[in-house]
């Protein structure tokens, strides 16, 4: 029903989206570090 | 006489079709107020971008190519990627990141629901796009019309009309597309969770190191994102440093307002009806609808998921709050959470997932365009 080229395409896409996901994810583990890091050094002082 | 009338009579039944988009795409701007910043000037420049010899795009004429004033504002603010970044100084300049900060965990929807970009491109792969338009096409799950206009400029131009339609319709219909897949995937006491407010404030200087962080760990690991993330973060700066309001007001104002007009006009020169009535734009068009579906499922799946190990459980519609389109999304579960509850307030806690979205939409487009090749 597809072509091998299709079948080609549609594994390297496969293989991108897995690591697109991944990567995504392990982006917003850093980022959530970063605010725990900033938030921890920069916390908010009440005034008073 | 005969020179008068050259345009009735050269006028071709695709250009009448491409002339009711374009009136199509006006109504709903007016008349839906879907998107209207965005489909009007698309919707005005379909139409005068098919009217037969039009001047408004490259025509030839006694052999000569005489550029056309739309096709000169696609090549200096589209080609360059000039436009879609300058949206993101605006954007950034908008975006408020202290809900982050109050419950960062809701970053991670941010990334969950980006799913449907993933899905959908391997989903075009089997329509037989190549790598590069299903990609594209893929983008358009990002929720976020400057990002799916950035990809699709570097990898399908020839799409870029379809694309940016699909993009920036979805977004309008965010209402009506997530919740029947939101019902779908959970039950009525899921929908009910209560979740506690955090009632913290954050200082500035957490605000103002935020952007330049990210911009520095985002450059440093995926360079090729560092554009999208940069300017989107610059914006954030102008924003937060507190001594530019001006420029901040003026980005959020008159930068947004006057590139989203030539944005949305340039857009529309590459909407000629040889280029967009083709099967693929259908095609293109009914991808994009199956992006924000399964970006949904995957914020609301991702939620079910952190619920089995945490405590305090999540309420799994605030996953589908991880896409970009803001605040839109977030309205859509603060309101379904209501519908469940009228005392429960999930405003905050979608409206965290929200930014998060925001962030995670950039970070995907500028894997793409990493990891496409």
């Amino acid at each position: 029903m597809f072509t091998q080229e299709t079948i080609n395409t549609l594994w390297q896409a496969l293989t991108i989206s897995l690591q697109g996901m991944t990567g995504i994810f392990v982006f917003m583990l850093m980022f959530f570090l970063i605010i725990k890091l900033i938030d921890k050094i920069f916390p908010k002082k009440e005034n008073g | 006489m005969g020179d008068l009338l050259i345009g009735f009579m050269s006028f071709t039944w695709q250009q009448l079709v491409m002339v009711a988009v374009g009136g199509t795409l006006i109504y709903l701007a007016i008349r839906k107020e879907y998107e209207p910043t965005l489909l009007l000037p698309i919707g005005f420049g379909a139409i005068l971008v098919n009217i037969p010899f039009s001047a408004a795009i490259n025509q030839i004429s006694g052999g000569v190519e005489i550029e056309g004033a739309l096709t000169t504002f696609f090549k200096a603010g589209i080609l360059t990627e000039v436009f879609p970044l300058l949206i993101f100084i605006a954007i950034g300049a908008m975006i408020d990141f202290s809900p982050l900060f109050k419950n960062p965990l809701l970053l991670l929807f941010g990334a969950a629901a980006q799913f449907g970009i993933f899905f959908t491109m391997s989903a075009a792969t089997l329509f037989g796009f190549s790598l590069k338009e299903a990609a594209s096409i893929g983008i358009i799950g990002a929720a976020d019309g400057p990002t799916s206009i950035y990809v699709a400029t570097r990898f399908a131009k020839d799409l870029l009309g379809p694309i940016s339609v699909a993009a920036y319709s979805y977004m309008a219909l965010v209402p009506i597309i997530q919740p029947p897949v939101i019902r779908l995937l959970t039950s009525k006491n899921e929908r009910r969770i209560r979740m506690e407010s955090h009632a913290k404030t954050v200082s500035k200087t957490a605000l103002i190191l935020f952007p330049i962080t990210v911009t520095i760990i985002a450059g440093l690991f995926a360079p090729s994102a560092v554009a999208l993330i940069g300017f989107l973060m610059f914006g954030n700066l102008i924003r937060e440093c507190g001594v530019l309001n001006k420029l901040s007001l003026a980005a959020q104002n008159e930068l947004a307002s006057l590139v989203t007009l030539l944005l949305g006009i340039s857009i529309a020169a590459t909407m000629t009806a040889d280029r967009f009535l083709q099967t693929s734009t259908l095609i293109i068009i009914s991808l994009g609808l199956v992006a924000f579906i399964f970006d949904t499922a995957g914020g609301v799946l991702f939620a079910k998921f952190l619920n089995l190990f945490l405590k305090k459980k999540i309420n799994p519609m605030i996953g589908a709050a991880g896409i970009s389109a803001f605040p839109m999304s977030a309205r859509v579960i603060h309101n379904m959470g209501q519908e469940e509850d009228q005392f429960n307030f999930l405003l905050m806690h979608a409206v965290s997932a929200n930014v998060g979205g925001q962030i995670g939409s950039v970070i995907a487009g500028g894997l793409i365009l990493a990891l496409v090749k």
